[in-house]
Formats: structure tokens, C-alpha cells, sequence
């Protein structure tokens, strides 16, 4: 039988930062490349990166508040309706040097199926707050491109293959999504990481696959994958 | 210059662009073939009463029908249909075996986390698989692996779908079910072309792959300029399946290598190919019953895959055969305006290349099996000029085409709008077609 959204969302608000960077880890098109060890202090060292960098920002701006950030920042944000390709649905992006997409519709049906079915849950997830959020999480990329040269998330790379003397090395794109996490929940001061709204989000638009994702959380969470 | 020729000329090349009108709104083309063969059968038959031509001479109204609506089909049955299934019998086996997924995570793994190489490394395996592989199921279960990887890297979904639709058609260069489709057109046009095989075309059918693929791959890096983005997305896939074993990879490019090289017939080239990856993946356990079960639904899933294709082909069979009767007509209206040097000829398909778009009649599976008749009878030209001519024209365009069912069908996946994937396909297949003439020409212009 399918599970609720309640329910769903009561177990994943328990699930810790790794369990959530492992979930991460597990859509990387490098995850077979690197042992689980190392991917734990990876994990580790892109989520203290976020926060550092939040805490960055605070201080040189004088604001937590995104909006202003990003303003501060030069980025233009754009509002848009919503992009599906096959089961990925797209929440936001960051094009350089300045394009911040965020899609509505998806925040919007979100907000509306808390609303619906889980009104002990909107004061966690009120649209204001997923957006937000989703803004947080893209200025985050934005700072990683003005410090590409210092910022761990961007300097972290792994040795792919190596011949006749030629050497192939790849930055992680997860550690640049843990980090952008960090930096939000930081920013935002959220008492939950902010990966939930993977699930959330994309439930309102097929909740069967929103649950294999849940599943998925759960399973790295208690160790099975 | 006969009047009533003219004008039945004229009659025709109205309903041939009726025909572009028909496919460019993309309504059946099984039908719009079929109604076509009808309607030049008809006029022929109509004309030849005025006025008797070659083509008809000796024949009965009952021949004419027998060759059009009869012998068509039956040939084309006889010299691609066996193919096409066992192909995609073979595309099943690859697909089912987790051979294709394998080699594309592989690729991915070694290109890592930098969109350019990666989109390069992904087209090159996407163009090596579809050498072997056809059909719209095997495509699409390629795409869903590769365009999530793209988009995940942050290419833009226009260029992501551009990239692996082009190399698509690089493979399709040297897709040896292909080349018996076209071939059989071919030999339909001229019994003498029939000799013309996949040994002969191999060279240039691989010149023209990797021309096509660099083009492809210039023009989707050019149009990415710096638009590589970091998105936020979910999906329910994480694509964490077992690898097939290294040794199974080969089976690949098995049937090129077998006709190629062993010069093996094509078709026992896809069963071995497909036992080899089947023996290498672990496949062939379970008892007998059950590797008899599998194989026959791979076969019957394979048939699947390619059977909206085939009513479309056996119409179009029709249409070939009722082309050559309208071929009279058509040389009648443009005998002083056929090129007779081969210079000449390479320039006029290199100029004309998009008008293999929208089943054009630069098209061979499109209405260009009428000009084939009439560029036949208008010289002696030899198969090994004038097939690679076609082959471009055909090719190219085709598959990169809104209309070709694969790429519709990354229309409602991707959500590309087709104008924006169209601002880069129609210029790609031009360019192809003019680098690919200009290397007809210097390859084969002195056998003319």
C-alpha cells in the first residue's frame, strides 16, 4: 500500500545529513568511482563548506535573507512554470554568470498538498520558505563561480584514469549539491536538510515515484544501499 | 517536348508537393505513401494511354498493378524485412543484457564531471551503438540512460537532444540494416545496382560517421557556449544496475566485423552476435525452456520495436515502383536541367541536402525514390558514385528529422520545442551534406 505524505515526511525529517549525502551520492554519475570511506569525509568537509560560506555571506552582507544576497550578488532571478524530462522534474538552476531559474509551479503544488494533506507540516513548508530555500540552495553555485579557485566543493577532485604519463581529474557534483544544502539550511536556519524537498516536491507530481525516492532516502539511511 | 507529357508532369510534381505538405504536418505516412502510389499509378496508366512510354511498354493493366502493389512489397519483404527484424532481434539482446547501458556509464565514468568531454565520449558511443542497432524502442531506451546524463551535467535540453539525436544519425552512416533499405530502393530504380554491397559502402559509410559525428559535435559545443548550468532536479532513477562483463562488449560491433571482415551474410552476423551476448552475460542458464522463452521474446519485442515502421515501408515500396513509372514525366520537365558531370551532380545534392528534410525528395525514404528514377534515366551513372550521393541526402537529413519517429519522440520527452532543436538540426545536416559531396566526388567522381 502506497504511504502518505505525512508519513513519509515524519521518517525523512529524521534522516541525518549522511544518510541525505549518500542519497546524494547515489545519483552521481561517479558514485561507483569512489569508496564509501571517502565519500563520508567528503560529505563532511562539502557540508562544513556550505556553512562556512553562509556564514560568509552574513557576515560580509549583513543579512541572512536570500533575496537580499542575491541581490547583493548581481543575480537576476527568473520564475518559471515548470520542466519535466521523462520522471526528472527540474526545481532550479544556476546558468553563469548571473541566471538564477527557479520553477513555481512546483513549489506552488507543494505548498498546496501540505496545505491539503499535512497541515500540522506548514509551518516547516510555507511556499515563502521552499522558495527561499531553492534560492539559497542557487545562490550557493553562484559563490562556488566567484570563488572556483579556493571553494572545497569546486577544488575536491578524484583521479578518473591515467595513461602514458596523461591524467584525467573530475570535481564531484554532489559535494557541489551537499554544499548548496548546507549553505540554505544555513541561511534559512532550517531544522531539517533541505534534500526533503526532493521528495516533497516531486510527490504532487507522480507520488509512486516520490515514494521509491522516500524509499531510496530510507534505504541509505539504514544502511541497505 | 509533348504537351500532355508536360502537363502530366506538371499533375505530378503538384501531388509531389503535396506529398512534402502531407509529411511536413506529419500525418501517417503509411497512408500519404499509399494514396501517392494510387495517384501516379493512376496517372501514369492515364498518360500511357495518350501517349505510350518506355516504361510501360508490353505491360497490361494488370502488370502494372501486379509490379506496383505485388512485386513492391514482395521484394522489399524478401531483401529488408528478415533483416530489419533480426536487427532489432539483435537491438532486444543488447538492451536486455544491460551491453549498451554498461558501455555508456563507462564512457561517462572516464569523461567525469566536465559536460563537454562527457557529451563527446556519450555521442561517440551512441554513434558506435547505432552502427549495429535500429528501431525506436532500442532508441529510446538508449536516451532515457543518456539524456538524463546530460541534463544532470547541466547541458541544456536542446542541446542535449540535438547531440544524441546527430549521433544517432552518424551511426545510421554505417548501419548495415540501413544500407539494405536503401540498397533495395535502389534496385528497384536499376536491377543492375542490386550487385552493389556493404563491403563496397563500408569506407565511406565510415568517412561519413565520423565526419557527421565531428560536425555534430562542433555544433553542439559552438551552441553550448557557456551555458553549462547547475540544476536542482529529482528523479526516481538512480540507474544503478550490474555491469555486463568486458568480453560482452564486443558483441557490438560483431555483425559489422562479421560482414566485413569474415564476409558472414548480416543476418547470421545478428544471431551469433546476439548468442555471443547473450553466453557472455549469463544469459543462456535457467534450462531449455526458459532460454526458448526469453529468445522469443526478445525477437517478438524486437518485432515490436520496428513495427510501426514496417507498414510505412511497405507502402513506400509501393511508391518506388510507382515512381518509375512517373520517372518519364519527371525527365520530360527536367532532361535539360540534369547535371551530367559527376562535379556537377555532387554540387546539386550538396546544394539540395535540406530538401531531405520533411521526407523531401531528396529523401529516399521520403519522396526522393522518384528523383532516384529519374536521375537512372538520365545517365549511366555507376552505384558506387550515385548510392553515397543518396545515402547523404537520406541520412542526414532524415535522422536528424521532426519527422523521424525517434525524434518526435524526444520532443515530448525533452520538451524541446522542435523550432529550437530545428535552428541546429537543418544547418547540421547541410554542412554534412556539403563536406560528404565534396568527399563523393574526390572518392568515387573518377568512376563517372
Amino acid at each position: 500500500m502506497q504511504r502518505k505524505l505525512g508519513e513519509m515526511m515524519d521518517d525523512l525529517l529524521r534522516v541525518d545529513d549522511e544518510a541525505w549525502g549518500m542519497y546524494a551520492f547515489s545519483r552521481d554519475i561517479l558514485n561507483r568511482r569512489i569508496p564509501p570511506v571517502t565519500k563520508i569525509e567528503m560529505l563532511v568537509r562539502a557540508r562544513a563548506c556550505g556553512i562556512e560560506y553562509a556564514r560568509r555571506m552574513i557576515r560580509d552582507y549583513g543579512t541572512s535573507d536570500v533575496r537580499e544576497i542575491a541581490g547583493k550578488l548581481n543575480l537576476k532571478l527568473e520564475l518559471r512554470s515548470a520542466s519535466m524530462t521523462g520522471k526528472r522534474v527540474l526545481f532550479a538552476s544556476y546558468t553563469p554568470p548571473d541566471k538564477i531559474e527557479i520553477m513555481e509551479e512546483p513549489v506552488r503544488r507543494a505548498a498546496e498538498l501540505v496545505q491539503a494533506e499535512q497541515p500540522a507540516l506548514v509551518e516547516l513548508f510555507p511556499q515563502a520558505g521552499i522558495m527561499n530555500t531553492i534560492l539559497g540552495h542557487e545562490i550557493f553555485h553562484g559563490v562556488e563561480d566567484r570563488y572556483a579557485q579556493e571553494i572545497y566543493t569546486r577544488t575536491e577532485r578524484i583521479l578518473l584514469w591515467k595513461l602514458l604519463g596523461l591524467k584525467n581529474y573530475s570535481t564531484i557534483r554532489t559535494l557541489s549539491e551537499v554544499g548548496a544544502m548546507a549553505f540554505t539550511q544555513e541561511l534559512n536556519r532550517l531544522s531539517y536538510s533541505p534534500f526533503i524537498l526532493d521528495i516533497l516536491l516531486y510527490y504532487s507530481y507522480d507520488s509512486a515515484s516520490a515514494e521509491i525516492i522516500y524509499r531510496d532516502v530510507l534505504g541509505v539511511s539504514s544502511g541497505k544501499v | 517536348m509533348d504537351v500532355a507529357n508536360v502537363v502530366i508532369g506538371f499533375i505530378m510534381v503538384l501531388s509531389f508537393f503535396g506529398l512534402v505538405w502531407y509529411c511536413v504536418k506529419g500525418y501517417n505516412l503509411m497512408v500519404g505513401f499509399f494514396v501517392m502510389s494510387v495517384l501516379w499509378t493512376s496517372i501514369a496508366l492515364i498518360g500511357n494511354s495518350i501517349h505510350p512510354t518506355s516504361v510501360m511498354e508490353g505491360k497490361t493493366f494488370i502488370d502494372v498493378l501486379t509490379n506496383v502493389f505485388q512485386t513492391g512489397p514482395e521484394n522489399y519483404g524478401k531483401a529488408i524485412l528478415v533483416n530489419i527484424f533480426f536487427g532489432a532481434f539483435f537491438g532486444r539482446v543488447l538492451i536486455d543484457t544491460g551491453i549498451a547501458a554498461t558501455l555508456i556509464r563507462k564512457v561517462v565514468e572516464l569523461g567525469g564531471d566536465k559536460p563537454r568531454v562527457t557529451m563527446s565520449l556519450l555521442c561517440i558511443v551512441t554513434a558506435v551503438i547505432f552502427t549495429s542497432m535500429t528501431g525506436i524502442g532500442p532508441v529510446i531506451s538508449i536516451a532515457v540512460i543518456v539524456l538524463p546524463i546530460m541534463l544532470s551535467l547541466g547541458i541544456p535540453s536542446p542541446i542535449a537532444l540535438f547531440s544524441f539525436m546527430g549521433s544517432i544519425m552518424a551511426g545510421i552512416f554505417g548501419n548495415i540494416v540501413n544500407f539494405k533499405q536503401y540498397q533495395a530502393i535502389f534496385a528497384t530504380a536499376n536491377e543492375s545496382y542490386a550487385s552493389y554491397d556493404y563491403n563496397t559502402y563500408f569506407k565511406f559509410g565510415m568517412i561519413a560517421m565520423a565526419v557527421s559525428l565531428i560536425v555534430v559535435l562542433v555544433v553542439s559545443n559552438v551552441m553550448m557556449n557557456k551555458k553549462i548550468s547547475r540544476a536542482w532536479a529529482a528523479t526516481p532513477d538512480t540507474g544503478a544496475t550490474k555491469d555486463a562483463p568486458a568480453i560482452s562488449w564486443i558483441s557490438i560491433i560483431l555483425p559489422v566485423i562479421g560482414v566485413v571482415v569474415l564476409k558472414v551474410p548480416i543476418i547470421f552476423g545478428f544471431i551469433f552476435a546476439a548468442l555471443f551476448a547473450l553466453l557472455t552475460c549469463g544469459k543462456l542458464k535457467g534450462g531449455f525452456a526458459n532460454v526458448c522463452r526469453m529468445l522469443s521474446k526478445q525477437f517478438s519485442d524486437g518485432a515490436i520495436d520496428v513495427a510501426p515502421m514496417i507498414g510505412f515501408l511497405l507502402t513506400l515500396s509501393m511508391f518506388n515502383n510507382a515512381a518509375t513509372y512517373a520517372s518519364p514525366y519527371f525527365k520530360e520537365l527536367l532532361d535539360g536541367a540534369m547535371p551530367q558531370t559527376a562535379l556537377l551532380l555532387c554540387i546539386v545534392f550538396a546544394i539540395l541536402t535540406p530538401l531531405g528534410f520533411f521526407r523531401g525528395p531528396m529523401n529516399l525514404v521520403g519522396s526522393g525514390s522518384a528523383i532516384l528514377a529519374v536521375v537512372v534515366a538520365t545517365a549511366a551513372w555507376p552505384v558506387q558514385f550515385l548510392y553515397p550521393l543518396f545515402a547523404i541526402t537520406t541520412v542526414a537529413p532524415q535522422h536528424l528529422d521532426v519527422t523521424q519517429s525517434w525524434v518526435a519522440w524526444g520532443f515530448g520527452y525533452t520538451k524541446v520545442p522542435a523550432k529550437e532543436y530545428m535552428k541546429m538540426s537543418i544547418p547540421t545536416g547541410w554542412i554534412i551534406g556539403i563536406i560528404l559531396c565534396a568527399v563523393v566526388f574526390f572518392m568515387y567522381g573518377n568512376l563517372v
